[in-house]
């Protein structure tokens, strides 16, 4: 038997390897990819707690965040493929006409 | 007791591992020519940059795919337990694939699933 | 279990789910569907708001106690819809014009309409995240709705990478909140003693914080909101500036209450004159109109924390007092941007929104400067309009609750704010109009549906600023 303790360090590592991804990445489908770490980083966590407390709540909440993160996924794509029509670049440094 | 097992599971590992590798790379004959460093495309001479544009249809199916794909997560719980849940769960999961099988009829009608 | 009987409780959102799924198959069938898409969606919204009268003076809990039905999120649910039917309205000439007249423009909003009646209604936090992701993607989605415009396409991207990477904070304060009280049920959550003494939740609540401060553009995490307004299509921009926020506002607010977390009162009246500051005085060097209206929208986040910060029943009022009044100037004068836009010429960029091209309007188009005036003066705070009431309310319940400096700088932050809302106005009428925009201005279409849409913002502004109690009377009244 695995203490949470271990569970809740995992994903608090991933999900900062996430937040560190989206902040120093500069494409965005990497961005992205990023984003997507965080959340299945938040599912461990959901789940270890859910585990923990003996209680299915948590693991009902991974349903959704899963769903979600694909409906996600897919407007993001759609939204990476529209900006690279227009602009043939994903480099979120060259995406900088809207500013002050 | 399982800790020490555990311990020497890994020494045990990483030495296989690294040592094969370690005396293939030793004891295998090596040969540098320009042919061997070319990028491998079923033995003929490669044409082009590897960076090429798929068709625009991959993205809409492979979009279509994520969304579809993911429906199952609410299908198979239902699934599990159909019996105790009762008459309403089921008239809950119609509700949800009437809206799934809308989603696929307007994708259907904006002709998402053509292949041209 | 759930009762079938419950659904006659939620009549305004199964009425938009339905709404919204029917126009899209509508407008895959049909092959020039989309001005009976237009009255559908009028007739669905307008249905809603009278709909949700029906749950006034229910205190219920239902669907399992995913679902919680109060007077207080019966009346930011109507709010929300007012906001999102004068949208709706006033979307028709200015989607033809833009050459992107699609009916799924109109189901999106729907969408997204019901995720935030969804995250008002919420007694859980497994709802509240369904109703703000269900609204975030379709408000990423009509961002970047006008998709041969790199602006458009900029705002769509930056607007979705910015708020899923906050989404995944929400959550992460979500699944600490839960792994400490052991329940996501908000009312087992207010229940449960000495959570804020154990600092894990501390840390998880303030996350889940954090993404609602950002979806509401307070201080620290506003810096998304110029960039997406500007780019975004213009009618939608006012959307997201008023229902988007109210949304986020009213789910917020009222855990803000239940929890009662006074220690928080410092960090919100800071965050409250940080955010006015920044609004009010960035808005005063900015040349292009909708940045400027989205930075005096970063303004109002501020004045909206200091009720937050007085957290009283004077600042529940003030809230929605001022939310409504809000929806209809900030609406309007975004509104009244978009009537006066360019039409689209291929030229992939928004023209006529600058600020000089607001000088002479007076003579060229006295009506619709007329009405800006009205809303610019409303915005500034300006007696009799409904803005200057609002702003009372707010600051009165800042002085209730013993935060007398906060009221007092925000005063003093608001009257910088009037000094660039004037400019526009002495612009307006005083000033000549430049030749450049002279000479292509008559031929621009008259947009009869957004007038028709200002109209209704400019009578909520006036009667509701003659008459500041009557949105109160009617709800009584109602439900009496």
């Amino acid at each position: 038997m695995i203490e949470i303790n271990y569970y809740l360090l995992v994903s608090a590592v991933l999900f900062s390897i996430g937040v560190i991804g989206v902040l120093v990445r500069r494409n965005a489908i990497i961005i992205f990819m990023c984003i997507e770490l965080m959340l299945n980083s938040i599912n461990l966590t959901l789940v270890a707690f859910s585990s923990f407390l003996g209680n299915i709540n948590g693991q009902i909440f991974v349903f959704i965040v899963m769903t979600v993160a694909a409906a996600e996924a897919a407007i993001g794509l759609a939204i990476i493929i529209s900006m690279f029509r227009n602009k043939e670049s994903l480099n979120i440094d060259e995406i900088n006409i809207l500013k002050w | 007791m399982t800790n020490e097992l555990l311990i020497l599971f890994f020494i045990v590992g990483i030495v296989m591992v690294a040592g094969g590798m370690i005396i293939s790379h030793i004891i295998a004959p090596t040969s540098v020519n320009a042919v061997k460093e070319e990028t491998y495309e079923c033995g003929i001479p490669t044409k082009g940059t590897s960076k090429i544009q798929f068709k625009v249809g991959y993205y809409l199916f492979a979009i279509l795919f994520l969304i579809f794909d993911v429906e199952t997560i609410f299908m198979v719980p239902w699934a599990v337990v159909m019996r105790e849940l009762g008459l309403i769960a089921f008239i809950e999961i119609l509700i949800f694939l009437f809206i799934v099988i809308l989603g696929l009829l307007y994708a259907y009608k904006k002709k998402a699933l053509v292949w041209e | 279990m759930i009762q079938l009987h419950e659904i006659y409780e939620v009549i305004p959102l199964v009425l938009i789910a339905f709404a919204a799924c029917a126009i899209l198959v509508i407008e895959a069938f049909s092959k020039k569907g989309s001005s009976a898409v237009y009255g559908f969606s009028i007739i669905t919204v307008t249905g809603a708001i009278a709909a949700s009268f029906l749950s006034l003076n229910k205190e219920l809990i239902i669907f399992n106690q995913f679902l919680r039905i109060s007077n207080a999120s019966v009346m930011f649910s109507v709010i929300i819809l007012a906001g999102i039917l004068i949208t709706i309205i006033a979307s028709k000439n200015y989607i033809e014009k833009e050459n992107i007249n699609f009916g799924e423009y109109y189901s999106l909003i729907l969408f997204s309409v019901l995720g935030m009646m969804l995250m008002v209604f919420a007694n859980d936090l497994l709802i509240i995240f369904i109703g703000l992701e269900l609204m975030s993607v379709c408000f990423y989605v009509l961002a970047g709705f006008l998709r041969l415009r790199q602006k458009s396409n900029e705002s769509a991207l930056k607007y979705f990478l910015l708020g899923a990477f906050i989404t995944g904070f929400i959550l992460y304060g979500i699944a600490l909140i839960y792994g400490i009280s052991g329940t996501t049920n908000l009312a087992e959550l207010y229940n449960q003693k000495k959570l804020f003494t154990n600092y894990v939740f501390i840390i998880g609540f303030a996350l889940f914080l954090i993404g609602f401060l950002f979806k509401i553009g307070v201080f620290p995490f506003h810096m998304w909101i110029p960039d997406v307004y500007d780019g975004a299509p213009t009618t939608l921009s006012g959307m997201f500036s008023t229902a988007g926020k109210i949304a986020a506002v009213g789910t917020i607010l009222p855990i803000i209450l239940a929890l009662n977390i006074t220690n928080f009162k410092l960090i919100f009246s800071v965050a409250a004159v940080a955010t006015m500051m920044y609004g009010n005085v960035i808005a005063l060097a900015q040349s292009n109109m909708k940045r400027l209206l989205a930075y005096s929208s970063i303004a109002s986040a501020g004045y909206i924390f200091v009720g937050v910060a007085a957290m009283n029943e004077f600042a529940l009022k003030g809230i929605a007092y001022y939310l409504i009044a809000y929806t209809f100037m900030q609406l309007g004068a975004f509104i009244i941007v978009s009537i006066l836009e360019k039409k689209d010429d291929g030229s992939r960029d928004y023209k006529n929104v600058d600020i000089d091209f607001y000088k002479g309007l007076g003579k060229r188009n006295p009506l619709m400067a007329t009405f800006m005036t009205i809303f610019l003066f409303s915005l500034a705070g300006i007696p009799p309009f409904a803005g200057f009431w609002g702003k009372y309310y707010l600051f009165y319940a800042a002085i209730q609750a013993n935060l007398i400096w906060l009221s007092v700088i925000g005063i003093l932050l608001s009257l910088i704010g009037v000094y660039y809302y004037l400019k526009i106005t002495v612009y307006m009428w005083f000033h000549e109009s430049t030749d450049l925009v002279t000479a292509g201005y008559e031929k621009e279409p008259v947009s009869r549906s957004g007038i028709f849409a200002t109209s209704l913002a400019v009578v909520g502004t006036v009667v509701l600023g003659l008459d500041p109690n009557m949105f109160f009377r009617i709800f009584k009244m109602i439900a009496e």
